[in-house]
This record gives structure tokens, sequence and C-alpha cells, in this order.
């Protein structure tokens, strides 16, 4: 190989090793704040991602962990010391999770906070676990986080899914639908079970189910709405996927004529994809919280209001109330055991029963360490907008193997 | 489903992946360059039309051609300039390079998120002709298509830089003695690549409405496969392949039993298995590549 074009090769492939690795090799990002800089508090190792595929749904919870963190020092931390923060961005690189876990571990982490996918997560949280330090997922809502997953010391703040693709059934039902069609992206285990559950408890409700499909994301589902379209016309289809894969799924079925109505889960959750699919209407989302300044519960306004001033944007998610959430349940477990043990620490939120957080009431069991019995939001577009619809608490939970 | 709804879906995902052939095959068939990076270029267009087209449509469709055409010569002469006279394997490993370092700088500038915009909103219109519906987009994405595969048969038939191209294909060294201006030669091909690749970033936001760091990086994969199995080494087997690949994916979507349809891909899989080890070369090609100095 002539040098110049040794160099060449070796520069572009080292370049884009480097981009490709940089945000997970980079020094960890401490903060803290308020007046009692200096004292021995709790520090919360973060292993999440702040880019990369996982981001969009990491970052609001992320940012709201910071914001709680920041409101709880100003007010004199824990005990008279402040919480301080080891974040590591992962890049959303699965091979980083179980290294950064040790690294912020090392470095002296009480409690680590991961990434809101189980499949993504559980090498970090894995590695807390044998360290004997207790885990939180916020937004994580495969209820396979816990015990299931050999976790014994994970929880997840998040709305299991059980709970959540219930509500999407029980709503579905409440508005008189009675045949449906579930599309599912099977790229995720989340949203595979997401459908599963919801066509299970429409099937209970008296629904039929005149058609399931598959899809994954990046794929345009045109040969399955023209399935769709030759069967049986349903009264409503479950879109079981997230962005993009699922706003393109919403764009096949509507502008190849499907005008059903659509209910999708968290996964559908943000304004940020409603561009792509104009005038869209008769689409709901059941999910945390809403975004948009009309949520039933002021206070979740109020830090929507204070994300926006903070990070110049609204948050692009309802999942954003679970970091508030994670803090104020460490608070809380804290005031209870005085220590931040990880059994100790797991003890006091299994003894949780309703604990008031912003996210709802929580409680969680020796079997699930994930809520699924919460009131969600249903949100509803119509003509491309987003808005609080109702509050809805599951009247069944119901579970698939 | 009926047959020919079936059809018409089928014929418009290949017309995608026989145009990403297309682009992939050209610069194959000069530089022995499978260019992972392809999907790159198909993702800048991309991000230019959803950017731009809610300010101003044409410019934005003239702005996602520049771009195609930008960010290609771009690739050719940051990177593959100095790699010539480099093994194809070398190549293959900084296309693939190249393809990861600007998804990166993708995700920097744009965000990992996607961004949306309604692209030609009104080529997203279904007309019911009773048994069948018929997308406007499947009607534009097949003209435009066949549009571009005549227009690059002209060019590379009736224009001297064409012939210029044709001769390097064949056989680069010769080509060279014989007076072919190579650096002129390689440039165009890529600029046309670009060009196609803008084509196809046009067809695929329209059809989704969204862009993210790595929009461009299935339809590459699926058009180089398709170029794989007509043959890399002719341009026509290429898009024939890259037609085959599109419109078996989409049969089998449609035609799959549902146990086994998520297994769907699985089975185009197979299909380049079996062309292989039946014809190693692919479906349309002969003989062993040629050398590159």
């Amino acid at each position: 190989m002539k040098p110049i074009a040794r160099t060449g090769a070796v520069a572009v492939v080292a370049a884009s090793l480097f981009l490709a690795g940089c945000v997970s090799t980079a020094a960890p990002e401490s903060t803290s704040g308020g007046s009692t800089e200096g004292a021995a508090g709790l520090t919360i190792g973060v292993v999440m991602a702040e880019t990369g595929f996982m981001s969009p749904f990491d970052i609001p919870a992320l940012n709201t962990i910071k914001m709680e963190v920041d409101e709880v020092n100003a007010a004199g931390g824990i005990d008279g010391a402040p919480i301080e923060l080891n974040i590591v961005d992962t890049g959303s690189d699965l091979d980083k999770y179980a290294s950064a876990a040790q690294q912020v571990i090392d470095a002296g982490a009480d409690v680590i906070v991961v990434t809101c996918d189980y499949d993504v997560a559980s090498p970090a949280s894995l590695v807390a676990e044998a360290a004997g330090i207790v885990n939180i997922a916020p937004c994580v809502g495969d209820t396979i986080y816990g015990p299931a997953g050999g976790l014994e010391l994970g929880f997840s703040m998040g709305n299991g899914t059980p709970g959540e693709s219930s509500v999407m059934a029980e709503f579905a039902n409440s508005k008189g639908w009675k045949n449906a069609v579930f599309l599912t992206d099977t790229s995720i285990k989340y949203t595979v079970g997401q459908c599963d559950v919801a066509q299970k408890r429409f099937e209970e409700l008296g629904g039929t189910t005149v058609g399931t499909y598959d899809y994954v994301q990046g794929e345009s589902i045109v040969e399955t709405v023209s399935q769709i379209t030759a069967g049986t016309a349903p009264d409503v289809v479950f879109n079981c996927g997230y962005s993009p894969g699922g706003a393109q799924a919403a764009k096949d079925l509507r502008d190849n004529g499907v005008t059903a109505p659509i209910v999708s889960g968290f996964g559908m959750d943000g304004t940020f994809w409603l561009d792509s699919v104009p005038g869209l209407s008769d689409y709901y989302t059941v999910t945390y919280s809403s975004i948009m300044g009309d949520d039933p519960d002021a206070a979740v306004n109020e830090l929507a209001d204070g994300y926006e001033a903070e990070y110049g944007e609204r948050p692009s998610v309802g999942s954003f109330v679970t970091g508030t959430s994670t803090v104020q349940a460490l608070v809380a477990a804290h005031e209870t055991t005085g220590s931040w043990d990880g059994k100790a620490l797991a003890d006091a939120f299994l003894a949780f029963d309703g604990q008031d957080l912003l996210v709802g009431p929580t409680s969680f069991t020796d079997e699930l360490h994930i809520n699924v019995e919460r009131p969600q939001r249903v949100m509803q577009i119509t003509d491309g907008k987003l808005a609080f619809l109702e509050e809805r608490a599951p009247e069944k939970v119901v579970f698939v193997d | 489903m009926n047959f020919l709804q079936a059809l018409i879906d089928a014929t418009s995902a290949g017309a995608v992946y026989a145009l990403a052939a297309l682009g992939i095959g050209l610069v194959f068939g000069v530089l022995r360059l499978a260019n992972f990076a392809y999907g790159e270029i198909i993702t800048a267009s991309a991000y230019t039309l959803v950017i731009v087209w809610p300010m101003n449509p044409v410019l934005a469709v003239l702005g996602a051609a520049l771009v195609g055409v930008a960010v290609a010569l771009a690739m050719n002469y940051a990177v593959f300039t100095w790699l010539r006279s480099q093994s194809s394997a070398t190549l293959l490993i900084a296309s693939f390079g190249l393809s990861i370092l600007l998804q990166r700088i993708y995700e920097g500038v744009f965000g990992a998120n996607v961004l949306s915009a309604s692209v030609a909103g009104g080529l997203s219109t279904s007309i019911d002709l009773g048994a069948v519906r018929l997308n406007l987009l499947s009607v534009v994405t097949i003209v435009l298509a066949v549009l571009l595969l005549v227009g690059v048969q002209l060019f590379l038939t009736r224009t001297s830089i064409g012939l210029q191209v044709q001769a390097a294909s064949a056989d680069f060294r010769i080509a060279r003695l014989l007076g072919v201006r190579s650096g002129l030669v390689i440039a165009v091909t890529f600029a046309i690549s670009g060009f196609i690749a803008a084509a196809v970033a046009f067809v695929l936001t329209v059809q989704s409405g969204t862009v993210g760091p790595s929009f461009g990086v299935q339809p590459t994969l699926f058009g180089l496969i398709g170029a794989v199995i007509g043959g890399l080494r002719n341009l026509r087997g290429a898009v024939v392949g890259g037609f085959v690949v599109g419109v078996a994916l989409s049969l089998l979507t449609s035609w799959l039993p549902p146990e086994i349809n998520p297994f769907r891909t699985a089975f185009v899989y197979l299909l380049v298995i079996a062309v292989l080890v039946l014809r190693p070369n692919g479906l349309f090609s002969a003989g062993a590549g040629k050398v590159r100095t």
C-alpha cells in the first residue's frame, strides 16, 4: 500500500471508530449544586444514552433527573449533603453498558440509573446487581425489569406494558370499536408485548381480531395495508411501534386509505413525528403525561414549563416525569433507611404503598418491580395537533407469557 | 389480497431498490468499490428535502440533487481518490468506516431523533380503482426509475464521457492507456451516483416523511444485495438484481403465511445465498474482475 493511500484508509477508519466510540469513552460528567457542596452524600451513576437511537427516550428523563437533583441540592441536599451525578453517555452502544456501569461504580456510585429499555440496559443493571447496588430504569416498560430478569435490586419507575396495553384495549372498547387490526413492530420486546397484551385484553372485552401483522423499523408497510384493505374493515388499528418506524406505519395506513382510528402506546408519544403525516387525525396514544401543558396534574405542567426554560424546548415525550420520580423515590427510600445500602434501599422500595411520585402512585411487589396499575394519559391527535384527552387507569391488568 | 395489487406494490418497491443498485453498480463498475457509504449520500439528500421543502419545494428538490452530487464528489476526492490503487477489500472497509463517520456527523448536526416534514404530500394520495388501489407515489417511483435508467443508458452510450465510463468499467488499465481521463471518469461516475441517490431520497422521504442519521442504510443494503445478485460487474444486471430483491421482499410480505411472514427477510437472504452458490459472479455477470491501476 502506498503511504498516502495507507494514511487515507487509516484516517477514515480511525476517525469513524473514534466518533463511534467517543461518546462512550468521554470522561464522565459530574454535576452537583446547592450550598452543601463538599459533604458526603448520594452519588448517582447515570448510564444512559445522550446520543444514539435510545437518546430520544433517555434524554427527557435524564434532563429531569438533573433538574430534580439541582432542586434538592438547592434546598440543602439530603441530610445536609448534596447529590452528585456521575453521567456516562453510552451512545446507545450495547457493548458499553457493562463497562460504563463498572466505571461509575468504581468512581463511588451508590445507585445507578440506566437506559429506558431492558434489552439495552440489562448489561449495566447486572453489573450493579453483582456489586449489590440498586439500579433504576426511569422508563422501562417491560415487566422483566426486576426479579424476572435476575434483578433483585432493579426497579423501573416506568409504567409496565401490561397496564399500558390494557388501557389501550379498554380505551378502544370504551369507544365501541369491535373489530381490530394489530400491527406489531417486532424489533424490540416492548412493542411485541404491547400488542400481545392489548389483543388479549381487547378480545376479553368482546372485541374481534380481524388481522395481525408484523413490521420492523425502516420498512414500508404498503403491502400490509393492501392486505388490511382487502380484508374485513377494522374499527380500530393498534399500532404497537415507535418512531420512526411507527410513524412510517401510520403514514402508510393513512396514505393508502385506512381511515380507522389508530391507538398506540408510549412509543408513539410526542410531536416530533407528526409533520410526516400532515393533517393526521383520529390517532390516540397512551402515555405517562402530557407534554403540551394541558396535563390534569399542575405539577407536570410546571415541570414541562421549567424543562422548556432550562433546555430551550419542551420535553419530547411524556416519560420526562420519570426522571423526577427516580430522584423522588430515592429521597423517600432514604428517609426510611437512612443509608444508601442496596439491600436496604430495595426493601424500602418494596415497602412503598402508593408512594406519591410525580409519575403517579407507586408500589412494588416481590415479583413486580414495576408499576402496572397507575392511571395513564390518553392523548388525541387531531389535524396534526396533540392534546390531552382523558386520564384512564386499567380496569383489569392482563399479562401474557 | 388480489394479485394485481400485490404486483403494483412490488413493482414500486422494486423500482426503489433498482435505483439504489444502479447508483452502487455505476461506481463499482469503474472503481470496484461496493460503496457502503452510499446510504449516507441518500441521507444527506433526504435531510435537505425535509428541511428545505416546507420553505420552498423547488429549492428543496434542486438542493437535494446538488447535495447528493456534492457529497458523492466529496467522498471521492476526500477518501477514495487516495485509495484508488488498493484492493476492493480495502475500499470496502474504508467505505464502511466512512458510513459510520457520516452517520455520527449527521447525529451531531441534526440530533438522534428524526426530523419530519410532509414532502410532496400530494403524491401520497391513493386512487381507488375498484379492485386495486393506486398510490400516486408508486406511479411516480416507477416512472422516475424508468426515466433515470433510460437517462443513464443514453449517457453511457451516446456521450463521449459516457463511453469513457463504459471503457473504464470494462478494463480500467487499458482504458487509461488509450487516453481515458481516469480522474474525470471516476468523478463523473460519483456525481451521477449522487444524483441517483437524491432520487432515491426523494421517493423515500415522500414515503416516510421522516429522516434520521441511519435513514439510507436499509435501501443501500438491499440495493447492494440486489446488485450482487444481478452481478456487480454488469450494470444492467445490478439494476435487475435490485428490482428482483424489492419485488421478492414485497411479494413475500404480501403472500407468506402469517406464521412465517416475520422471516421474510431471511428468505431474501436465502435467495442471495442460492444465487451466489450457483452463479458466484451474479446472474448476469461472467468472468473474473478487472485489475485497476
